[in-house]
Order: structure tokens, then C-alpha cells, then sequence
């Protein structure tokens, strides 16, 4: 019947494929408009389109891409026909061309392993959210994290591989080298709960960046860059093939990245990035891409300062991180990475509007960042506490003689590091005489002849992952799409310590100096291996602590996407299966029947659904709401207690649980379009992890708060008016609220085992999440004529809170010591539990750029400056130190670290194609 | 509106928490006669600054046996008579306390107070409640004790000596973060602005001196041709009390010849750059007996907090009489 019927309802229309002029790559997600009868459609993931329902007649069709030049065409329908207009090219418009997205990219990725995440979110490209393509490229600088989530919420896809670390749940951008103009250039972007056709997505959406040799359009590009940044030059080159006669694509990338010394004194960057893709087309259905990339980088970072130490070396950009020996400046932290990759994706197309993508991936992560350790010595850290001149403030009565001589000594100490910079740097030459001393001295035990008082040690964290994946995107008709996949990924992590460079002394004792403070009497107890103890460690070797997590999650999806004339709708549920289990490599003496072998396994199964509608109520106006619910497992990199020592998990361990909703009002006028929505996200039970020193038990202290609800909610606006043609200004903002919603339970684990682990509530409710600004608006000026292409565009921030350290909001009985009254404790108290804001921040930032196109190939130029008006106070970045004054409760005692960002940034870049 | 109202912007409970208090049991006093602190908070060390000698309360509930040991333990800690024991006795919250951990230490002087009080002459004082008058804070048989008791008196009260003063030196700083700090003696110049608004004969009253190496701000309008109406101001530079709930102003000062000081002088405040000034009242003067430097005592000046401030000070003097007025060390403190 059905069958029957179908030939009366011949269809009328158009049809046609969007494609990237200049690569040949899909363009997905376009508005697709027959103007004069008002007919809406959205192209698919392979950039094609369907109007089956018009009436004959000529019209204007006119299409709108983000990225892309506005395309009108007159054209004429003829009834009962759906004409094919084959290829349509959109041409790449002015704002992409200026490629401001490497040069964020580039700045934050060395914020990445500072502790408090990347700066930039793993779900970028080009979309036409201007409100989210503003958070992208304007906000990066503020650490801006969309919609206040972790960047564990975003998932990136490489090739439809799910690149998350499976660890801290992550997409490490830097793996990709720097490369995101060239090899990684091509990705499709889903914002927030929107369906994607790759995968299941996540809370703050999901990108997917494709690699498909025959997908780079051929020839050669180059280009060279300078930046006053962590590097200094850049050279990069690519050439793909295309996709010959004969079926085959190739194409390859190269960077190189290097800075003698970054913008930070006593940084340095060395970078170099391959990457190739070889792809055989055996015919229409199918094909064979193979890719692999790594991009090995080795740098010496900086590290945050307290306000005291910037002021008084006179830089919000001091680095404590280094310090001269021999005249030569030496850095004590150097963080070394590569993350190579091969990807290898069979694409089968069994019909038309019927993709399945198949593909075995394997990757690798080694991370290294070295540090100062030191063994019966003086704490050689130029900012530790006890060198800043706050140590020495005076506590006698105010003009009492104590008080001066307090005084005197304050000022001393204060002119000394202030005054002199070899002062306020790492002393190595001590370092080393100090070493050089043991090896001469034998009025101690003869034993420990030799032994180093200091070393630079490796703190290694390497992944390897082999990964399975498959899915589908299916057109079942022009209204109803299908997608779904099977994935699944084994992840081996690997964490251990070596020591990098034994500073002029002979050996390394591995045993925990802090421990053996506390217990000298036990010689079982300062074992960091028990199997081996006392050993004795030589360069390179492993030592401190050595343990695996191994970790599967196997994971599958179902989506359908229905697209009528009036409503887009969708849903989708995603099911997952994750299980880990430690393996310790060291029987530690703080825990031996807790350390050593296999651990207790933890398995979680969680289930997520997401569903979403859009209401077209013309092809001007549309009304969009998704919500989602779900659960996931709990990291695994946060989930035990002291990792580093023992199996010990956190305390009820569980699946976070997440509910999620937003609602959105689009228009799209010709000269002026934009959004408004709205949302509002709760978590529950979050877990957090983070370690620092106490100085009073003289430990390291692992504190993990669990069972934490978060809730996240907020307005964003965005909108672009064209005011010419070749002249638009775009706005966008937004007022957001981040905030700890309970007091969860905050668990200490002390690593040298001086005392049991210990669980106290942890009073946060109502807090402000930290480390991403609440409130940020942006107005931008766009100009272009004669492939002169400017870009003009200011931004506030402001609600930008530190982040909170929890150690500052459990009960404080001793706080008595110091309180006669109610009021006196309820003032301390608050000034302890205070919660500091950064300072609200201006930035402006120019971009300017030019591309000549000749009969040989094109040319481009373009300058970016950053933060034009060189304000060198605006904090990126901070955060309460976790260590607390017991003694004193002194909130001033430990002050805030604070990152600053730096003054006027240029990044001046020239490229050629051919 | 109804937008923000619908994602709870206008949330009814936005409250920070906050760790709970838990007040001792026993609650908690400043050391005062009327007011003494409870053994738990002896026990903790507590010193209140602004009582150099502390009024203490508790039950006689032992003594440490010094023939044992002299440091506070298991096997020193005794809670029965009869003892031959009378350099100290220990007083806990609870009469019947037998934890040494929350004891406190009572050091006995010889002569009266030892004698009233100490298990080996009074064996009948296990358990009876007594204050103790005494320093507070240091360390005694190796835990916090009450050292150099002066006086007792039983029950849960002292005795009014008199001696109650406020410190004579006492931290000026009741709460909060030194938001300013200026005029210090050690400063050898000041960055004030001086002598505005100056009638009279001496063209410049205010001035930055120095004595035995001390710096101070000097007010005076006395001059050889004798006395007449005089005034002259002296303000700070703008201090930023953004962010800050509460703030206080505090500086030292001395006069030692006073006529008409107390009725025409006053320390000011306003709103940076404004016309007028607050006139502030002060709690402390010095005393006529010397040039003796003495804290003024805190001054609210919360209603400011928020803002960016001036503080400064107004000297008159009349054909009545031209005192006299030396300031240092003046402080803004505040809270968040």
C-alpha cells in the first residue's frame, strides 16, 4: 500500500552536496533556504541536503555556513523532479582565514599539566554559535571553561576514536604537537547536548577531527611564524597528494617549534611534530586510512608564585623554577611528552547515506616533569615559605624591641631576596658544593659517603591504549537518521619516578626521607620498596614509587534524528561498562600488605540519555531545549587515596551522576543572527584529588574530597550584525553561577604514614567553583575588502574565583586558642573560610591578515596581537595553597598562587601554498 | 527576570557554610575577673593579649607527682590525696576529671597562694571549682598551664583587683587583615599630606620628626608671640577598603601638656577626595605625666568599609591654649 502510494506523492525540489571550496571537505550543519517558500532544511554529516516538498517555480536558494561566505543562487524547480546541483563550494570566509584559533591553541597548551587543567576546552572548531565561538577564541585567555565543567566533560574524537585518556578522562591537546592548522585542521564541532554524528558526546560536547588523507586538498602549504610566548619560532609544512587516478591519498605534516627562552625567564621550548595519513580508496564503498603522528616536545615550565614574590622581584611573570649555575641558567622543572599514535579506519559505505567507520587505534603517552628532591637538607626552593621575608613578619607588640629586631630581620630578608636576583632563583652552585661535600665528608656514618643531599627526580605518567571502534551513521530517509557504535578501549597506565640527574653526587638512598623523621627507630617503615630496601639509586634508575592502573571501559551507543519541517528532534542512550584494578610494582613500607601485586578491582556499569528538540518556527526563527541524565565511573587517577603508597580506594567509591538541561531562541537574518540560552546542570558525587606538602607533619598529604554536588547554571548570549557586507560586529556573554552545592567528606592520607587516614567534612556549600571566570562578555569589529581581512575585539571578565582549598573549611577546634568570644572566633573563622576573587580583567586583541592569490598559488600574512593594551596585571589563574597554619592559624601565612598572564603578545605568521 | 528566577539566580539559600563553632562545654571567657577562661581553653595555650595576667577556672582534680617525673603523663598525672606534693596541682572542666590529656598545669609560688591551695597542705580541695589568676600560654610540667598565680578565689569567678586594665600596650588590631599601615616610627619620611587648611600665625604646625631615631607626626601652633586660634590638617593617602565588611582605624599617640587638646584635635575621616571630613572620636589619650605614646583604641569606621578612604587628623588650638600632639603607627584593619 505504502508502495503504492509513494509514486503519487512525487517529490518536487532540490538536492546537492556543501563542500569546502578549497579542501572538498563535507560542510555539515548549514542552513539550507528556499527563500521565497520559506523551506528549511540542515545539510547531514556528509554535507548533503534534500528538499523533496517544494512547489515548482524559481526561487532564490540561499545557504549559511559558519566559516563559510553566504551562497545565493536563482533556481528552478520543476515538479515531480528533486534536481541535483551536485558540488556546491562555500568559499572559507574572512574570520577563519585569520587562523587566531593555533595561535590560543599554541599559548595555553603549556598551562597543561599545572593542576588546574588546560586552558582551552578539548571541543573546538568552527561552528555557528558565535556565543561559543567567542568562549573558543576570546575567553582562552582567561582559562574560560565552557560552562564551568572540567575539561573531563568535553570528549575529543580523533578518526571516531574516543581520545579521552582514560585516567583523568582528558583530551591532552598538546599530543597533537601544534599541528591543528595542518594535519589535525579538519573537525566537525558539537556544542553541548547536541547530537553528534560520531559519537555519544558529552555534557559540554564533543568534537571529532578527521585525518582521511584523501580529505586534505593537494598541494603543499608552508609557513613561518615568531611569537613572544613559551616559543619563539615556528616552521610548518604539509603536503598531501589528493586522492590520485589510481586510488590513493597521501598526505604528510611537520612542525617544529623552539624558543632558546620563552616570554618567562628561564623557560625554554623544543618541539617537533610528524604526522601522516596514507588512505587507499578501493572503490565507491570502500576505503582504508591509516594514520600515525607523534610529536616529541621537551620544555622547561614555569611555576606560580605567591603575590609577595611577584612584588617583590617586581614581575607578575617570576618563575621560581630556576636558577643559575655556572653563569648558565638551569631549570629544575622540564616537562618532556610525546604522544605517538596509529590509527587505522576502514570506511564502508554500503549505499548511498550509509557510512560505517571501523578502525584499531593505538596510542602512547609518556609524560615526564622533573623536580628538586632533597634528603636531609634545606628546602633549595627559592619561594618556600621560610626564604619569603612574610616568614620573618614580625608577631611582638607593635614597638616593643623584639618587635624591631622582628622588624630589622624582615627588612633584611625582604632586601636580600628582593634586591638580588640570584637570591630569588635556585641556588645550584650550593646544591652542588652540598653534594661535593658528601662525597668528602666522613664524619658521618662512612655508609652514607657519597650519598646526595639533592636530585633532580622524573615524575613519569605514561599511558598506553590499544582501542576498538566502530559506528555508524545511517539515512533511513530524508526525515530519519540513525547512529550508533560499539567502542572499546585498554588502557595501561604507568607511574613511577626516576632519577634524572644525581647534582654531583654518587647515589640516592630510596627510602622516604619524611617518614624517616617520624620513625627513625623502624626501619621497615621508610622502605619505598621493601623488596629492595636501602637500595641504592644511580641515574635513570626507578625509585620512590613504581604502579600500574589498568583500565576497560567498553562502551556503546544508539542514536535517531528525525528532521521534519517544523521539528528536529532527537535521542540517544549511551551504555558503558568500565572496570580497574592498581598493580604496584613496590612493597611500600607504609603499607606492605597494601601495596605490593594486584589490587582490588572496581567495576561500574553506567548508563547515560540525552534527547533534544528544535522548533522552527519559520526558517528565521528556531527554538531549541536538550536535557540529559547519566551516570559515569569515577576516574581512576582520583579514585584512590594515596595512590602512590597503597590500594586504598576512597571511601565509597561510586559513578558520578549528572542531569543536564538547556534551552535556546536562534534567529538567523541575513544581517543579523545569534542565540540566547539557558542552563542548568547539577553533578553528584564528584570526587577531587589533590596533594601538597604539610609542613607540620612533614609529609605529603593526599586529600581527596568525594561525594561532592556541583551545580552550574547561566545565560549566554551571542550575536553578529552586518552592518556592510564586508563589516559585521558580533557580542556575545554570559552571567553563570558555579557552586559547591553540600559539604562532602574530604579524606587525608598521610604518605609517610605518621598518622591513620583520617575523614573530616569538608564545609563548602554555596562556594564558587574556581579557576574559570563567572561572568565574560565580548564585543568584536570584523572588516575585510580586498583580501585585507581585520579583526578588532575586547573583552571583560570578571567572577573570576580562586580555586578553594578544603583544608580551609573543615572544623577548627584550635582555633579556640586564639578567640575569647564568639564574635572574636566567628571573625577568624571567616577570614580563614574567605574565598578571594581574582581581579576582574580587559583585554583588547588586533588581528590583521592578507592573502595574494597568484596563478602559481596563494600567499597569506596575518598579525595577531594580544592583550593590546600590555596589561600585565591580569590573573589568569589561582588558586589556595592546601597547606594550612595549625599552629598559628595564620590565613596569611600559606597566601594565595597566582598566575599572571603575560603583557602585549604578537604572533606574526606567513604562509604559502602552491 | 523570569528567566533568572526560573535557573534560580534568585535563590532563597545562597548562604556560605561554615564549620560549626562547637563551643567548649564550658564555654568560653576572656580571662577577665568576671569572665575567666574555661581549663579547656588553658589547655589549648590561649593568651589573650589584651590580659597579660588571666583569671582561670576549674576543679582541683590532681597534681603531678614530681618524685616521679616532671613532665604530664600516665604514670605523673595523679588524681588522689593525700600527696605530699605542693609546687602545682592540675584543674580540668569536669570535678571528677582522671584525663591528663585535659588537665591544665598549675604552677604554685610558694607563700600564700600555695598554701591555700595545694593538695599537700589542702587535701580537701580535690574537686572543689577555684579561678586562678595567672599567665597563660607557656608550657608547665610539659603541657599548657597557668604559671606565676598571683591570686585565687573559689568559686567560678575572681575577684575584682583592679588590675583588669587594658594592656598597656594591647594588639591594636581587634579582627581582620592591616589594610594600611602608615606613620610608622621607622619611616624616615612620610608620603601624608600636611599642613591644609592652616589658620593662625604658624604657617606649618604639622611636621614629620624624629626622636632617639623614632619618626612621629608633630602637631603644634605655639609660637614666642603667644597663643591665638589656630587649625591645621593632616591627611593620609587614599586607602582602599573595596572588598573589606568591617574596618578600624587605630594610630599611638602622646601629648603631655594639655589644655584644650581633647576639645579642639581629632582624628577625621572621609571618603577619598571629598570635601568634608567625618570628625572621629577618640576612646584613649595619653596620659599629662610624659610624652608617652598610647593607642588610641580601635575606631569603627565600618560605615566606610566598601570604599576608598582618607584618614587624617585636625589640630586646633585657641588663645585658650596650643598643645601639643604627637601620632605614629597609625592602622587600618579590615574584614571581609
Amino acid at each position: 500500500m505504502l508502495c503504492m502510494a509513494m509514486p503519487a506523492l512525487a517529490a518536487t525540489g532540490l538536492k546537492g552536496i556543501l563542500v569546502d571550496a578549497r579542501t572538498g571537505k563535507a560542510i555539515a550543519d548549514a542552513n539550507i533556504m528556499l527563500l521565497d517558500q520559506a523551506i528549511f532544511v540542515i545539510s547531514g554529516s556528509d554535507g548533503s541536503f534534500t528538499i523533496s516538498n517544494a512547489h515548482a517555480g524559481s526561487d532564490n536558494l540561499q545557504i549559511i555556513a559558519y566559516g563559510y561566505a553566504d551562497y545565493n543562487q536563482k533556481v528552478t524547480i520543476t515538479d515531480g523532479v528533486v534536481k541535483n546541483l551536485g558540488d556546491i563550494k562555500l568559499t572559507p570566509s574572512a574570520q577563519s582565514m585569520l587562523d587566531n584559533y593555533e595561535f590560543v591553541q599554541d599559548e595555553n597548551e603549556m598551562l597543561d599539566d599545572e593542576g588546574n587543567g588546560q586552558a582551552v576546552g578539548s571541543i573546538q572548531g568552527a561552528t555557528d554559535n558565535i556565543y561559543y565561538q567567542a568562549t573558543n577564541y576570546d575567553f582562552s585567555t582567561m582559562r574560560f571553561r565552557y560552562r564551568g565543567y572540567d575539561q573531563n566533560w568535553n570528549t575529543g574524537y580523533i578518526n571516531g576514536f574516543n581520545f579521552n585518556d582514560a585516567m583523568r578522562g582528558r583530551f591532552n591537546f598538546s599530543g597533537l604537537g601544534g599541528m591543528t592548522s595542518t594535519a589535525f585542521r579538519s573537525r566537525s564541532t558539537d556544542i553541548g547536548l547536541e547530537a553528534a554524528s560520531y559519537g555519544y558526546g558529552n555534557l559540554g560536547g564533543s568534537s571529532n577531527f578527521t585525518t582521511y588523507a584523501s580529505e586534505y586538498a593537494p598541494g603543499t602549504k608552508a609557513s613561518l611564524a615568531y611569537t613572544n610566548s613559551n616559543y619563539k619560532m615556528r616552521a610548518m609544512m604539509q603536503y598531501s597528494t589528493g586522492l590520485s587516478a589510481t586510488g590513493w591519498a597521501f598526505s604528510t605534516s611537520l612542525i617544529g617549534r623552539y624558543a632558546p627562552e620563552g616570554v618567562i625567564e628561564g623557560t625554554w621550548y623544543n618541539s617537533l611534530g610528524l604526522q601522516m595519513s596514507l588512505q587507499k580508496v578501493f572503490n565507491d564503498q570502500h576505503s582504508l586510512n591509516l594514520t600515525a603522528w607523534a610529536a616529541p616536545t621537551q620544555r622547561a615550565a614555569n611555576s606560580a608564585a605567591t603575590q609577595e614574590a611577584y612584588d617583590l622581584a617586581g614581575s607578575n611573570l617570576y618563575n621560581p623554577a630556576w636558577g643559575f649555575l655556572n653563569g648558565e641558567k638551569k631549570s629544575a622543572k622540564i616537562v618532556e611528552s610525546a604522544d605517538p599514535a596509529v590509527l587505522l579506519n576502514w570506511i564502508w559505505k554500503p549505499q548511498m547515506g550509509t557510512k560505517v567507520n571501523t578502525g584499531v587505534g593505538f596510542r602512547s603517552n609518556f609524560y615526564s616533569s622533573s623536580a628538586l628532591n632533597w634528603y636531609q637538607a634545606a628546602d633549595p626552593r627559592p619561594d618556600y615559605y621560610r626564604n619569603l621575608p612574610s616568614y620573618y613578619k614580625p608577631t611582638a607588640a607593635e614597638g616593643t624591641d623584639l618587635w624591631q629586631q622582628q622588624m630589622d630581620a624582615y627588612n633584611y630578608v625582604a632586601q636580600w631576596w628582593g634586591g638580588d636576583q640570584a637570591h630569588r632563583q635556585i641556588d645550584w652552585n650550593s646544591i652542588y658544593a652540598a653534594n661535593q661535600l658528601n662525597r668528602t665528608q666522613f664524619d658521618r656514618n662512612p655508609e652514607l659517603i657519597g650519598q646526595a643531599s639533592y636530585i633532580l627526580e622524573d615524575r613519569h605518567s605514561n599511558q598506553n591504549a590499544w582501542m576498538l571502534n566502530s559506528y555508524i551513521d545511517h539515512r533511513i530517509n530524508d526525515n530519519f537518521t540513525m547512529q550508533g557504535g560499539v567502542s572499546m578501549n585498554y588502557t595501561d597506565a604507568h607511574y613511577y619516578k626516576t632519577l634524572r640527574d644525581l647534582l654531583g653526587a654518587e647515589y640516592w638512598r630510596d627510602i622516604d626521607n619524611f617518614s624517616e623523621r617520624d620513625f627513625a627507630g623502624n626501619p621497615d617503615i621508610l622502605q619505598n620498596d621493601m623488596n629492595n630496601p636501602n637500595r641504592k639509586v644511580f641515574k635513570g634508575d626507578v625509585f620512590g614509587y613504581d604502579y600500574n592502573i589498568r583500565n576497560i571501559l567498553a562502551t556503546a551507543w544508539l542514536q535517531n534524528q528525525i528532521k521534519t519541517s517544523h521539528w528536529d528532534v532527537y535521542y540517544g542512550v549511551e551504555v558503558n561498562y568500565t572496570t580497574f584494578q592498581r598493580y604496584g610494582n613496590m612493597k611500600n613500607g607504609r603499607a606492605p600488605e597494601n601495596s605490593y601485586g594486584a589490587g582490588e578491582r572496581h567495576s561500574f556499569d553506567n548508563a547515560s540519555l540525552k534527547a533534544g528538540a528544535n522548533y522552527k518556527l519559520n526558517g528565521r526563527n528556531y527554538f531549541t531545549a536538550h536535557a540529559s541524565y547519566g551516570s559515569r565511573a569515577p576516574l581512576p587517577d582520583y579514585s584512590y587515596v594515596s595512590p602512590r603508597t597503597k590500594d586504598t580506594a576512597i571511601a565509597g567509591l561510586s559513578s558520578e551522576r549528572f542531569l543536564s538541561a538547556d534551552l535556546s531562541y536562534t534567529w538567523n537574518y541575513p544581517r543579523f543572527r545569534g542565540s540566547v540560552s539557558g542552563f542548568f546542570t547539577e553533578m553528584w558525587d564528584g570526587v577531587k584529588r589533590n596533594g601538597f606538602f604539610d609542613y607540620q607533619l612533614n609529609t605529603f598529604m593526599n586529600y581527596t574530597m568525594s561525594g561532592i554536588q556541583t551545580e552550574y547554571k547561566g545565560i549566554e548570549v551571542g550575536m553578529e550584525y552586518k552592518i556592510l557586507n564586508n563589516l559585521s560586529v558580533s557580542a556575545a556573554g554570559t552571567f553563570s553561577r558555579y557552586t559547591y552545592e553540600n559539604n562532602p567528606l574530604g579524606y587525608r592520607s598521610y604518605e609517610n604514614g605518621s598518622a591513620e587516614d583520617v575523614i573530616r567534612q569538608v564545609y563548602i556549600k554555596n562556594y564558587k567553583i574556581g579557576g574559570t571566570p563567572q561572568q565574560c562578555y565580548s564585543l568584536g569589529l570584523n572588516y575585510n575588502v580586498n583580501n585585507w581581512f581585520m579583526e578588532l575585539n575586547g573583552q571583560w571578565f570578571g567572577d573570576n574565583w580562586i580555586e578553594l582549598s578544603p583544608t580551609r573549611h573543615e572544623e577548627m577546634p584550635g582555633l579556640w586558642k586564639f578567640c575569647f568570644s564568639e564574635e572574636e572566633y566567628i571573625a577568624r573563622r571567616n577570614e580563614i573560610t574567605y574565598q578571594d576573587k581574582l581581579n576582574d580583567a580587559f583585554v583588547m586583541n588586533l588581528s590583521v591578515g592578507k592573502n595574494i592569490y597568484t596563478k602559481f598559488g596563494s600567499v597569506n600574512f596575518n598579525v595577531s596581537v594580544n592583550n593590546l593594551l600590555n596589561n600585565r596585571n591580569i590573573q589568569t589563574g589561582g588558586y589556595q595553597e592546601g597547606k594550612f597554619d595549625y599552629t598559628d592559624y595564620n590565613v596569611n601565612k600559606f597566601p594565595n598562587k597566582l598566575y599572571y598572564a603575560q603583557g602585549l603578545r604578537v604572533f606574526v605568521n606567513c604562509g604559502i601554498r602552491f | 527576570m523570569a528567566a533568572l528566577a526560573v535557573l534560580g539566580f534568585a535563590s532563597c539559600n545562597d548562604e556560605l557554610a561554615q564549620p560549626p563553632m562547637n563551643i567548649p562545654e564550658e564555654g568560653i571567657g576572656s580571662g577577665a575577673w568576671n569572665s575567666p577562661m574555661s581549663a579547656y581553653q588553658a589547655s589549648l595555650g590561649a593568651i589573650n593579649k589584651n590580659l597579660p595576667e588571666a583569671w582561670v577556672k576549674g576543679y582541683i582534680v590532681g597534681y603531678v607527682d614530681t618524685g616521679i617525673g616532671n613532665t604530664l603523663n600516665d604514670n605523673t598525672g595523679k588524681f588522689t590525696v593525700p600527696t605530699t606534693v605542693k609546687t602545682n596541682i592540675l584543674i580540668a572542666d569536669k570535678p571528677n576529671e582522671t584525663d591528663w590529656r585535659k588537665c591544665v598545669t598549675v604552677q604554685l609560688p610558694s607563700g600564700a597562694v600555695r598554701t591555700a591551695l595545694s593538695l599537700g597542705d589542702k587535701p580537701d580541695n580535690l574537686g572543689k571549682l577555684v579561678c586562678i589568676k595567672g599567665t597563660t600560654g607557656d608550657k608547665y610540667c610539659g603541657a599548657y598551664g597557668v604559671r606565676s598565680v598571683s591570686a585565687y578565689n573559689w568559686g567560678d569567678q575572681g575577684k575584682d583587683d583592679g588590675s583588669d586594665q587594658p594592656n598597656p600596650n594591647p594588639d591594636p588590631q581587634p579582627t581582620g587583615v592591616t589594610v594600611y599601615q602608615g606613620l610608622l616610627e621607622t619611616d624616615t619620611t612620610t608620603n601624608w599630606t600636611l599642613n591644609v587648611d592652616v589658620t593662625g600665625p604658624v604657617a606649618k604646625p604639622w611636621s614629620w620628626k624624629v626622636y632617639s631615631n623614632k619618626y612621629y607626626l608633630n602637631a603644634s601652633a605655639y609660637n614666642s608671640s603667644g597663643l591665638s586660634d589656630a587649625t591645621a590638617n593632616a591627611f593620609s593617602p587614599e586607602i582602599d577598603l573595596t572588598g573589606y565588611k568591617t574596618a578600624s582605624f587605630t594610630f599611638d599617640h602622646a601629648a603631655k601638656f594639655q589644655t584644650t587638646i581633647k576639645d579642639l584635635c581629632y582624628p577625621m575621616i572621609r571618603e577619598a577626595g571629598a570635601a568634608t571630613w567625618e570628625k572621629l572620636e577618640v576612646a584613649t589619650w595619653p596620659g599629662t605625666t610624659g610624652w608617652t605614646f598610647v593607642n588610641a583604641g580601635a575606631i569603627d569606621i565600618s560605615k566606610y568599609a566598601g570604599k576608598k578612604v582618607q584618614v587624617g587628623f585636625h589640630y586646633g588650638a585657641s588663645t585658650a591654649g596650643a598643645d601639643t600632639w604627637e601620632i605614629k603607627n597609625v592602622k587600618v584593619t579590615g574584614t571581609k
